[in-house]
């Protein structure tokens, strides 16, 4: 009897637990929800794939010439690692999406920190050939 | 200021402003998404997804058509 009240007991505490568990690695950022990943996709799909699109529309740069404000074109070897580095963030964010269709919380957060490294990846390429002027 | 002068900057003011143009069309249904997901409470449905999938996929083979292009045409 002892043992099925300790049991009960258990139970009973282990359930609320288990909600402030997650609750405490939402506060933490540590567990990824299908809002927050779909508001940061449409987050990046609405800032820098535009920014990609936007930039390959451009016409080709001349040789030996950069895009400027005044100098409105793309250079094809920064375009192609521009989209390079798009496709990390694409399968990133993929990884995401399959790990919480899942239920897999651990694979989400760990595909979720290799999409940050993704997309840092894009704020550089944007930010070192002055591409928010595009 | 000389006309050649005024006809160049209104030239790049009208290019600027078409590709601003391209470029907010190309936002505007990803972002809407996003604000209201951050600030309506909003969850997309599957079809939303889909459709959100669809618009990055169109987005993407435009791109890569380029670099297909400019693959083909080698050095510039």
């Amino acid at each position: 009897m002892k043992r099925l009240i300790l049991a009960l007991t258990l139970i009973a505490f282990a359930a609320p637990l288990g909600g402030c568990f997650e609750t405490f690695q939402a506060i933490n950022g540590f567990a990824v929800t299908q809002g927050e990943l779909d508001g940061a996709r449409n987050a990046y799909d609405g800032t820098a794939l535009p920014a990609l699109a936007g930039y390959a529309r451009l016409p080709r740069c001349a040789k030996g010439t950069a895009f400027s404000i005044n100098n409105r074109c793309h250079d094809a070897a920064i375009l192609k690692r521009f989209r390079t580095d798009d496709v990390s963030v694409a399968d990133a964010f993929n990884k995401v999406q399959d790990a919480i269709t899942s239920g897999n919380n651990s694979g989400a957060i760990a595909a979720w920190n290799t999409l940050q490294t993704a997309l840092a990846a894009v704020k550089k390429i944007i930010a070192d050939n002055n591409l928010t002027a595009i | 200021m000389d006309p050649a002068t005024i006809l160049a900057d209104v030239q790049l003011a009208l290019s600027i402003g078409k590709v601003a143009m391209e470029l907010a069309q190309d936002s505007a249904p990803f972002l809407t998404n996003a604000y209201n997901i951050a600030f309506g409470n909003k969850v997309l449905t599957e079809v939303e997804r889909q459709q959100m999938r669809d618009d990055e996929a169109r987005l993407r083979k435009a791109v890569d058509d380029v670099i297909a292009a400019d693959d083909a045409a080698g050095d510039a």
